[in-house]
């Protein structure tokens, strides 16, 4: 459990995501976002991913990456929230999408339902 | 370790060996198969699966994870995880949909390529009247399972199959496209 050391997010705050691989993020036939996009890597070393990494501006969620992003994504915290999930602040500058169950078939799940309420930012 | 290098000039294909590092979609154009002979020379024994024979859906299937191979950073990895394939993967993915599409048995469906973070590959099929989805992660080393990932929005459920065989992917595929 994240320590809740800030208050909880407004439901209509919008958060973001860097998109960091030229393809494969998002449908290339229909543009629309991909569950890749959110999908939590549980094959990562040493420890799977448990949250997906979000920021409050499009600027903050791509200074990880030293420039090398594809685009942003927007969706909103009460669409989040809406699908049972949470998204917290754990830091200054970082979100965590949490309590998607730490199994394959549930993280493609979940994915696939925040893909369908996110958008790409123009 | 050196590479054989296959390009086209004035209709003649040229096999040069080389040292320099080429993305897998360097031989994205025709397979061959060679034998080495003596003098660094080549010998072309057979040569075939040219894929403009395949289908136009088969082609853009098999162009999107070409593109995924096209990167320009020169380091295997970066903040999220792999920036190509692992050389497994992407032989398997090959494999896979080839296998695929002789055992199809209407019209190849278009399908996406995109790249897990372990440099595993993930094939993507969407059905966009129906909105069913079917995901096949194909592990980036020996060892690990072939998933299938079926959402059916027909009946709410999605499933997964941690270990996949082909015959399976493309019945579902079959029933996605039905």
């Amino acid at each position: 459990m994240v320590k809740q050391e800030f208050p909880p997010l407004p439901d209509d705050l919008k958060i973001y995501r860097a998109i960091v691989r030229k393809t494969g993020w998002f449908d290339p036939y229909t543009k629309k976002i991909d569950a890749k996009a959110f999908k939590l890597r549980l094959n990562r070393e040493p420890d799977p991913e448990t949250n997906i990494s979000m920021a409050f501006t499009p600027v903050e969620a791509c200074n990880a990456y030293k420039g090398k992003t594809f685009g942003v994504i927007e969706i909103k915290v009460r669409d989040i929230r809406a699908l049972g999930l949470d998204a917290v602040q754990t830091s200054k500058s970082h979100i965590a999408i949490m309590n998607i169950p730490i199994n394959e078939k549930d993280a493609i799940d979940f994915a696939i339902r925040l893909a369908e309420k996110a958008r790409l930012l123009d | 370790m050196a590479t054989i290098a296959v390009s086209i000039q004035e209709d003649n294909l040229l096999l040069q060996k080389t040292y320099r590092k080429l993305n897998y979609n360097s031989y994205k154009t025709i397979r061959v198969i060679i034998s080495d002979v003596p003098d660094n020379n080549y010998r072309i024994i057979n040569s075939s699966s040219v894929i403009n024979a395949q289908s136009s859906n088969y082609q853009k299937t098999l162009q999107s994870l070409f593109e995924i191979d096209n990167t320009d950073c020169e380091e295997d990895e970066d903040e999220w995880g792999a920036t190509r394939p692992t050389k497994y993967a992407w032989q398997l993915s090959l494999e896979i949909l080839q296998q695929i599409s002789e055992q199809i048995r209407f019209d190849f469906p278009l399908g996406f390529a995109s790249l897990e973070s372990d440099g595993g590959i993930e094939i993507i099929w969407k059905n966009y009247s129906t909105k069913n989805e079917l995901r096949i992660s194909i592990p980036s080393h020996e060892g690990s399972n072939l998933s299938l990932y079926i959402r059916n929005l027909g009946n709410g459920k999605s499933k997964l199959f941690a270990n996949s065989s082909i015959n399976r992917i493309v019945r579902a595929l079959q029933f996605l496209y039905q």
